[in-house]
């Protein structure tokens, strides 16, 4: 079932000045489904992190038309942006970009803070996630009482906690060895399901490996 | 109202984390509130002082009436004489008006006193006996001054406590001659020591009844003045002397509300006998009360403004803080928004932060204001007639919601620039 599809995307930087004017994305036309993990892959600069936060609303393209369930969502207010970045697209940072004030369960808990999840709900919710993503025992820490890999596994459960069709995951394991980068992607493996998509970008062919398809990107345009 | 909850809950949870930088923050509302509410709370005390003292000259139902002597100046020396206020001026009211219970003199005069080998200066005023209820006159030790002493223009004088004490120290002065410039007069009363029971009263420690103690004592003049009859002080020191001050006349209305209506009466009464010459001025405590009250109104906006200035300035530190607060947090504003939060979510969470740490800092303020002002007012209020120190919670409400209405001020700018931050940027923030 599709779940993406982006049609003649661009972006362009410094669109006013022709002296610095770069174009990141040029026409990227793609058709993601759920039930499959993709790897966008690239060099640094090539374009795939613009395409990620475009994916992500948390960018805007500067031409080109996006179709997240079937529903344009490139033109929506910032309002509606932020709802469906609530509801439909978990994140997963390379930094993990967990909120150091709060403990684990509050970080998990975060996006249901700005929805309509009433309070037993909550809970039950995180607690079954943390159990699922191993970190039971780890509720009431914070983040900097916890390895990368516990860290990382607290993003995924926060991006999983308001059940979104599409989790991107921005070099999920970049700051992992070896060991625990097996382990995190195992996790991440797991979530594929029927109703949901994953997308990892990555320059690691380690990581690709564990996609259904890789989208190559090169200076803005699709290769691959 | 959810979402409210929501950022009121973390606001608190930021201030916690930054206690040392909230407190710095809010240091110039703190000092702001405080300002105001102890001003507006002394500005008030200092009136409520003033109302007791002129209370206390049992004044408020009193009318004065005066000679306007611009007027009679630009009339010419010899109006000088004409349009002075003299005994008859005091028996025509008495007789004309129908608004008035009583009508006083009196006349200002320094002289000399001699008792035995002890001399010296002292006001002396001549006064009718109605004068002693009017101006609260209270004689303790013989009797005051009659209606036989006026007529007859009687050498009898009464003294006030502190000139008996001065001149004959433990001695009975009832029934003793004292000379008065070229003069012997009888003393025939002892007025009551005025202002005593606040010099001795618990409040004020053994310190202060030294020396200060009587300088702090509002009612001491009471107790320095000489009062002979106004008869004896026109015949024997004034005479036609147009030089010298002359009789002032109070009236004491019926009532306290019929207070203009006297007024009226009384400069009718004067019009009519004088051919009609405007020289005359009628003047009342009440409007002296009022005068005041619009200087305290004065004072308050004076006040008010320096006060609202000060928390302006706390306005801009806070505003200054938040500012570094929102570069602090950029990340943290990315993520947020990665995980739904809108615009109007981040703006909540950055101005009810501002807004709490403003309410915070407005009680602290306030409670520093009360201690403030009460200490100052305890201390300007000492032996003034028994007055309380009271506390202006009006102020206090209307510091609060200033502090309320400057931290949403401040809190807009740092709010509004987090608010728009687009998300990539944020998230890209290190």
């Amino acid at each position: 079932m599709e779940s993406i599809r982006v049609y003649n995307l661009n972006k362009t930087y410094g669109q006013n000045d022709e002296k610095i004017k770069v174009q990141a994305l040029k026409s990227i036309t793609l058709t993601l489904e759920t039930n499959k993990i993709y790897a966008i892959m690239g060099h640094s600069g090539s374009g795939k992190s613009t395409l990620m936060h475009i994916l992500g609303l948390l960018d805007r393209p500067s031409s080109g038309q996006y179709f997240l369930n079937n529903r344009d969502v490139s033109k929506l207010s910032d309002r509606q942006q932020a709802h469906i970045r609530n509801r439909e697209i978990g994140f997963v940072f390379q930094a993990y970009n967990l909120l150091p004030r709060y403990s684990v369960y509050k970080n998990v808990e975060m996006p249901m803070t700005y929805s309509t999840v009433s309070g037993s709900d909550r809970k039950i919710r995180i607690n079954r996630l943390l159990e699922q993503v191993g970190l039971g025992h780890r509720i009431h820490h914070k983040p900097n009482e916890l390895s990368g890999g516990e860290r990382q596994r607290v993003a995924i459960a926060r991006a999983l906690v308001m059940n979104p069709t599409v989790i991107l995951a921005d070099e999920p394991t970049g700051n992992l060895d070896t060991k625990t980068e097996k382990e995190i992607m195992a996790l991440l493996t797991e979530l594929k399901d029927d109703s949901r998509t994953i997308v990892l970008v990555t320059h690691e062919v380690e990581i690709a490996e564990y996609a259904d398809a890789i989208i190559k990107i090169r200076d803005g345009e699709v290769i691959e | 109202m959810k979402k409210l909850w929501n950022a009121i809950a973390n606001g608190f949870l930021e201030i916690r984390y930054h206690v040392m930088r909230s407190i710095l923050s809010v240091v110039g509302i703190i000092l702001g509130v405080m300002n105001l509410t102890a001003m507006f709370s002394i500005v008030k005390g200092t009136e409520v002082a003033n109302r007791t003292f002129i209370e206390s000259l049992g004044a408020q139902d009193m009318v004065q009436v005066s000679v306007d002597w611009h007027k009679v100046h630009d009339l010419g020396a010899s109006a000088m004489k004409q349009y002075r206020l003299t005994l008859n001026d005091m028996n025509n009211i008495k007789k004309y008006a129908s608004t008035v219970k009583s009508v006083g003199v009196e006349v200002n005069l320094r002289e000399t006193l001699q008792y035995k080998d002890k001399n010296k200066e002292y006001r002396v005023l001549g006064v009718s006996p109605s004068t002693f209820p009017m101006n609260k006159y209270i004689v303790v030790n013989g009797r005051p001054i009659n209606e036989y002493d006026m007529q007859n223009a009687a050498r009898v004088c009464v003294l006030g406590s502190t000139v008996a004490k001065e001149l004959f120290g433990d001695v009975d002065p009832i029934g003793k001659v004292i000379k008065v410039r070229n003069d012997y007069f009888q003393v025939i009363g002892v007025l009551t020591e005025y202002g005593a029971t606040l010099a001795k009263g618990p409040g004020s420690s053994p310190k202060k009844s030294g020396s200060s103690g009587k300088n702090n004592n509002p009612l001491e003049w009471k107790n320095v003045r000489i009062l002979i009859p106004v008869t004896t002080a026109l015949d024997r020191f004034i005479g036609q002397d147009t030089s010298q001050n002359w009789l002032s006349i109070f009236v004491q209305s019926i009532s306290v509300e019929m207070v203009p209506s006297t007024m009226d009466e009384v400069m009718n009464i004067m019009l009519k006998t004088h051919n009609d010459q405007d020289i005359y001025t009628v003047g009342s405590v009440q409007e002296w009360m009022s005068n005041m009250e619009e200087f305290t109104g004065i004072w308050n906006i004076v006040l008010g403004v320096v006060a609202g200035i000060s928390l302006m300035v706390g306005g801009i530190g806070i505003m200054n803080v938040m500012l570094a607060s929102f570069r602090e947090r950029m990340r943290e504003i990315g993520i947020r928004k990665a995980i739904g939060a809108s615009n109007v979510d981040i703006f909540l969470l950055f101005i009810v932060e501002t807004i709490v740490i403003c309410i915070i800092g407005g009680f602290i303020g306030l409670g520093f204001g009360y201690v403030v002002s009460m200490t100052a007012l305890t201390v300007m209020l000492q032996g003034s007639f028994g007055a309380k120190p009271e506390f202006s919670f009006d102020a206090g409400v209307v510091a609060m919601a200033f502090s309320m209405f400057v931290g949403m001020l401040s809190g807009l700018y740092p709010a509004i620039k987090a608010a728009k931050l687009p998300p990539v940027e944020a998230l890209r923030y290190e």
